[in-house]
């Protein structure tokens, strides 16, 4: 499957060696050109530095190609973006986005071009009570 | 009418007042404090700090009950998620976006948000009072795709008719001043020096209008 990440942070970077591992064929683009070229040296190929919310850029990227795109930047409007142009622009059959702000969690559905969102915090609390409630007996 | 304006800069704090002095109701939001003191005096509406696509901000400002949303923050991406929200999530009946990007405002536009670009439309205004002096735009319509245009009749256009300026789909005189009064000439009607003409036009029938008229 072809993936195409948007957002070459912690997250987007490790997302992407790992998705390449499993055998997919990712592409990753980021804005901040440092932070692009830290990725590209971690990950061993390149990441293009380009603003993955203007449709400009996108146009020459993978999107086009991609099965797959997730939206993996540190700002939920962005993320919200990438979905929403991904789906109207360029039919793109899946997009995952973070939540950074769980505050955020209830924009993260379809009306913006989200199938599936992805909330650190959600996931780290569920699993601290899942921890909590093997700890207390039950009642 | 009830009206939620989210970004307090120089357009978002002139059409707040200008609203709130007509008597509407408004609600402005900005995520800084200090963005308020745009406001003069004269502004007696709601100000809140927060984040234009905020749950709890908007329901507060009263979204669920407001008739009209305006985003006009900084940022293109904030502005058009709060947009979509505010139409497809609490469907307010009119709401407008404001997009820098001319080509994310299309996209925007077509998916149903109306959306007004400062870019594209600055642009054509300069690129028209560039190359168009003698047709001063009164009015433009939508996106700026139609003009209303009044120029006065001087030796090029004077003797000829109504009809002579009409073209399908692209032109019409909509008015013609005489003498300080006006009416809506019929086809026939010929131009004499010195009548005002008040002519719809289609942006790319302009430069053909100028040829016609001078």
């Amino acid at each position: 499957m072809h993936v195409f990440i948007v957002g070459a942070g912690k997250m987007g970077t490790f997302l992407a060696a790992d998705l390449r591992a499993r055998g997919h064929t990712v592409s990753v683009m980021e804005r901040r050109a440092e932070t692009a070229a830290l990725a590209t040296k971690e990950l061993g190929f390149h990441v293009a530095i380009g603003d993955g919310t203007e449709l400009a850029t996108l146009r020459g990227s993978p999107m086009r190609q991609a099965d797959a795109v997730v939206a993996a930047t540190g700002e939920d409007e962005d993320n919200l973006v990438v979905c929403l142009l991904a789906k109207t622009e360029f039919g793109v059959k899946r997009t995952i986005a973070r939540v950074n702000h769980p505050k955020n969690e209830w924009l993260f559905t379809q009306v913006l071009g989200v199938d599936m969102c992805l909330s650190q915090s959600h996931h780290i609390a569920r699993l601290v009570e899942d921890e909590l409630d093997s700890l207390s007996p039950a009642p | 009418m009830k009206a939620i304006i989210v970004g307090c800069g120089r357009v978002g704090a002139r059409l707040a007042m200008t609203l709130h002095v007509e008597g509407h109701d408004v609600t402005i939001v900005d995520k800084d404090r200090m963005a308020f003191e745009r406001l003069s005096g004269a502004y007696g509406g709601k100000k809140r700090v927060g984040i234009g696509f905020d749950r709890k901000i908007l329901v507060e400002s009263g979204i669920e009950t407001a008739d009209a949303f305006a985003s006009l923050t900084n940022g293109d991406n904030t502005n058009i998620i709060s947009a979509i929200i505010a139409k497809h999530i609490f469907h307010v009946s009119r709401v407008v976006t404001r997009i820098k990007d001319p080509e994310r405002a299309q996209v925007y536009r077509r998916i149903g948000i109306p959306t007004i670009s400062p870019t594209i439309w600055g642009s054509d205004k300069v690129r028209e009072m560039f190359l168009y002096s003698g047709l001063t735009s009164h009015y433009t319509f939508g996106s700026g795709e139609i003009e209303l245009v009044a120029i006065e009749v001087k030796q090029g256009l004077a003797g000829r008719k109504v009809a002579d300026l009409v073209a399908p789909a692209e032109i019409v005189v909509v008015a013609l001043t005489r003498a300080g009064s006006s009416s809506i000439p019929p086809p026939e009607t010929v131009f004499e020096p010195g009548d005002i003409v008040h002519i719809a036009a289609s942006a790319s029938a302009k430069s053909r209008l100028e040829a016609m008229v001078h």
